[in-house]
């Protein structure tokens, strides 16, 4: 439960709130670099931190995002003209190059020198990971480039996708670390006989993550979970506060008297998730972008240390069970709050727990309306096992407080952290597993993946 | 005319609102009782005073009544699994039975206690005659259920409740309730109309059936009485006898008063037909209400389960496709989006409006169409110009008003919250002759505990008390 003002502070966006600055403090991802196919492409609408904006790229193939109206008198430089390094609004021809310098104003005698006077709001950005990121912050302020481990990787090691969902980025992001809710709302009703993870009297093994089993995508497009719906533990992962955000670790022994020592990634700051069922090699990094305090664009990556297989490629493109399937030429899913996910109550009967298909829908069902696109916190009853939404909250208040009393924060000013993965590592006792999970996780394997791709 | 304070007043019915206030402390009806067709049937979405709420049939029948959102994070309860004796949200598991207690817990530990500190707000519901009520109030224990005819006749007697969603503020849909003289107007055969208006005598002869009655009288005389109830209120006209059976030697000059309730906090009773009838003004909000209309019969049956679904009206007028948008529902084709079919041809040669005559369609397209300077579909009450043939709806306001400021000021609420015995009124048509006491004479008819028969024959009372001379009925018989 927050207090009305803080649930207003850490939910609005806009430019000049205190978490509006924190947003604008970091790079963000704006765009699939796709959206700009080519150099002089067409011109793309974006809105961003209640931000109205328009991306281009220029001659030169780089990109540019800068203000969706001419400051001239406000025409929309969507119909503007991109060609020779440049977006000419259409209005009256004046010219913008990707860094907003007003290169050409043709519509007056005096354009040759008032041109230097006019400034457009631009935002530096820089494509990386089929991604195209802004910064949308004081120049003085502009931070190193987060070294996500993801973005050096060879494309075809990435899958990514934007969607957008009708609601408040903060409770879209909460669900990623809530982890009492899978094995209600992702449940299939006839495996409620089969322990749970987190049940302490569940066979000790890796309790990590709930794994779809026996799934034939064919025919089956209900996922099943494993675990019955009871919680029978208090939570077991303990959070820590790294550089960039916060982590879950847990540690249990084995029959063998080893310690296993299990690290989740619970957010980086701001946006930075990466919750999601994912094969043994393969990781998901969640990133949802206030469009405004009522909407968002979640680019959805999943990424690997080896190629991703085009039969999961396939999976993730042309089936719906990672990625819900959207209305085509939108970003609109198909199943979706106007149409109540096309819940089946015949389904929810039978064969699993909301009768609505799959995991992110299934998510998305409940994010969309939480008293409304924007939770109202004033109203929640919140238990033991949301203290990661808790932690989380609080941290984020903490830095956009901080913000707003003129300190800066310092994760952005640690890229090195960002590069934090889900882990797994030993040890003879609890601390040194530990210890072991937090190095591992934190240390690129790039260097590795190099040498392993000369040795073949 | 009323100032923009009271009319804001009067209008708003959102938590909080004075008139949203009072309205929480009476019994509201929802939803048919077939909405919610079996025990543990899906959940279905409602509105009422502007509340977003969840209503189901849990597996014991009985109905539940819950606010859309989980007590835990606010996740909706639309979807959630009804089973076992409660709802259960999908996002965590919580299970809320129908008084709102929370009975199962799942996603804390078997130790924790938490769950018996954490209740959804729940309404209580009664399911009564093929009709859902809810009360929304403040009282543990809520007041007496009402006690109209509808509710109190055995079920087979009443028929499911006929129900059309309207697009406007719950009082401008009302106030067509209270106002008689419109019936010579908008929904008014045209040859009657021309008879009126140019006395041109009509051809045709009239049939039962307000629609279809055909009257000279273009001025009719209204006489309003307050009652701790609401009001109620005589509008007399003519009785003609051209369109009449008058007796052989009966020279009396008679008079035709229609007889209609206005009982607190939204209900009316309307004269037609051999049933007795309540008509339910319902809000969802400050710009969408339903109009109710619950009918009975004192001697036959009305109830057919067969066709206990859909209500009565789809039949005649056809609603749209609905989603789980309450504001969906029973929302008729015909509707302000395509002039409510409004048909030119009937226009011209049958009726004052082409606006189909079927419910209150007619009605809705005349105050769906009233907004304030907002665009909000609520009347702008400071701005009209009202007449002498409006002084019922003067009456009904000022009542209304004043019961909303005796409870907002001092907390003290219209009797008949607690008396529902006041409920047991009943409107009526009589023929009276000229100068009599209509409100003496027809004592027994307006209320639904003397014994007597439903009154709502257009001809003279005395005809049908007292026995027809033998020769007068070999007349008629021809």
């Amino acid at each position: 439960m927050l207090i009305k003002e803080d649930n207003e502070l850490v939910t609005n966006v806009k430019p000049g709130t205190p978490m509006g600055e924190l947003f604008r403090r970091f790079w963000l991802p704006v765009l699939l670099a796709s959206e700009l196919p080519v150099p002089d492409c067409e011109p793309v609408k974006v809105r961003i931190l209640n931000e109205d904006l328009i991306a281009f790229r220029g001659t030169d193939g780089r990109a540019g995002l800068i203000d969706a109206f001419c400051p001239h008198r406000g025409a929309p430089l969507f119909f503007g003209r991109n060609e020779e390094d440049g977006l000419r609004c259409v209005y009256h021809g004046w010219k913008f190059d990707v860094d907003g310098n007003c290169v050409d104003l043709p519509s007056a005698p005096e354009g040759e020198t008032y041109k230097q006077k006019i400034d457009i709001i631009s935002y530096p950005c820089v494509e990386a990971g089929d991604l195209i990121w802004a910064y949308m912050g004081p120049k003085e302020k502009q931070p190193p480039f987060p070294e996500f481990e993801w973005l050096s990787l060879p494309k075809e090691n990435r899958y990514v996708r934007k969607f957008k969902l009708e609601c408040n980025y903060l409770q879209a992001m909460e669900g990623d670390y809530d982890p009492s809710h899978a094995r209600f709302l992702h449940s299939k009703l006839e495996d409620a006989s089969i322990p749970s993870p987190l049940d302490p009297n569940r066979p000790v093994g890796n309790p990590a993550t709930f794994v779809p089993t026996d799934r034939d995508a064919n025919s089956d497009p209900y996922p099943r979970i494993v675990g019955n719906r009871r919680v029978l533990a208090r939570p077991m992962a303990e959070l820590e506060d790294t550089d960039s955000g916060v982590i879950a670790i847990g540690a249990m022994q084995e029959e063998d008297g080893k310690w296993q020592a299990n690290l989740n990634v619970t957010l980086m700051l701001p946006i930075f998730c990466t919750a999601g069922i994912a094969g043994p090699n393969t990781y998901s990094s969640n990133m949802r972008i206030p469009i405004d305090n009522e909407s968002l664009m979640f680019f959805r990556l999943r990424w690997s240390y080896d190629a991703i297989p085009q039969k999961d490629i396939e999976e993730y493109s042309q089936k719906d069970w990672y990625y819900p399937q959207l209305i085509p030429g939108t970003v609109i899913p198909q199943d979706n709050v106007h149409n109540n996910y096309n819940v089946n109550r015949d389904k929810q009967r039978n064969e699993n727990y909301t009768g609505i298909r799959t995991f992110p829908l299934q998510d998305i069902a409940m994010m969309e309306n939480q008293w409304g696109p924007i939770a109202d916190r004033t109203r929640e009853h919140l238990t033991s096992w949301d203290y990661m939404i808790i932690h989380v909250r609080q941290r984020l208040l903490k830095a956009a407080r901080a913000l707003a009393n003129g300190v800066e924060p310092p994760e952005p000013w640690h890229p090195e952290a960002y590069c934090y993965r889900r882990e797994q590592a030993y040890g003879a006792t609890r601390e040194e597993a530990i210890a072991n999970v937090k190095a591992k996780a934190l240390t690129t394997r790039l260097g590795e993946l190099a040498k392993a791709t000369q040795a073949r | 005319m009323l100032s923009k304070t009271d009319n804001e007043l009067l209008t708003r019915v959102g938590p909080g609102t004075p008139m949203g206030d009072l309205m929480r402390e009476y019994w509201v009806p929802a939803l048919p009782s077939a909405e919610f067709d079996a025990p543990d049937s899906p959940p279905k979405r409602m509105r009422l005073l502007g509340e977003n709420l969840i209503m189901f049939r849990d597996s014991n029948g009985e109905m539940g009544c819950v606010a859309e959102s989980c007590p835990h994070r606010g996740a909706s309860l639309f979807f959630g699994r009804n089973e076992e004796a409660g709802l259960r949200c999908v996002y965590h598991g919580w299970k809320f039975d129908v008084s709102g207690a929370c009975v199962d817990m799942p996603s804390e530990p078997a130790e924790s206690n938490f769950k018996s500190k954490v209740r959804a707000r729940a309404y209580p519901c009664r399911d009564v005659n093929h009709m859902v009520w809810v009360y929304m109030g403040p009282r543990e224990v809520p007041p007496p259920f009402p006690a109209f005819d509808v509710n109190t006749l055995p079920p087979e007697n009443v028929a499911p409740p006929a129900i059309m969603m309207e697009e406007a503020n719950w009082f401008q849909n009302l106030e067509g309730d209270t106002d008689s003289n419109h019936l010579d107007y908008l929904h008014s055969r045209l040859d009657a109309f021309r008879w009126r208006l140019f006395d041109e005598k009509p051809q045709g002869g009239s049939r039962p059936g307000l629609f279809f009655t055909v009257w000279s009288d273009k001025m009719p005389r209204l006489d309003v009485r307050t009652t701790d109830y609401g009001v109620y209120y005589s509008a007399r006209r003519k009785w003609d006898d051209e369109f009449s059976d008058r007796r052989p030697g009966d020279n009396t000059p008679y008079e035709w008063h229609r007889i209609n309730q206005f009982i607190f906090p939204f209900h009316t009773m309307i004269t037609g037909g051999n049933t007795v009838v309540l008509r339910s003004f319902v809000p969802l909000d400050d710009n969408w209400a339903m109009l109710i209309t619950q009918r009975g019969s004192l001697t036959e049956r009305m109830y057919d389960p067969s066709k206990a679904f859909p209500t009565p009206l789809e039949s005649e007028v056809g609603f749209i496709d609905r989603t789980s948008d309450p504001r969906t529902y029973f929302m008729t084709k015909a509707n302000r989006l395509n002039d409510y079919n409004r048909d030119y041809e009937v226009e011209r040669t049958k009726m004052v409006s082409g606006v189909p005559a079927v419910g209150n369609l007619q009605d809705r397209a005349m105050t769906e169409l009233m907004a304030n300077e907002k665009g909000e579909r609520i009347y702008d009450r400071s701005r009209e110009h009202l007449g002498s043939l409006d002084i019922m709806c003067i009456a009904v306001r000022r009542q209304v008003l004043k019961a909303v400021k005796a409870y907002s000021e001092d907390r003290v609420l219209p009797a008949n919250v607690d008396n529902v015995s006041l409920d047991q009124v009943r409107p009526a048509t009589v023929v009276l002759p000229e100068g009599a006491d209509w409100a003496a004479e027809t004592e027994q008819f307006r209320s639904g505990t003397s014994g007597a028969p439903v009154a709502w024959e257009i001809k003279p009372l005395r005809y049908l008390t007292q026995a027809e001379p033998i020769e007068a009925v070999g007349g008629s018989g021809g």
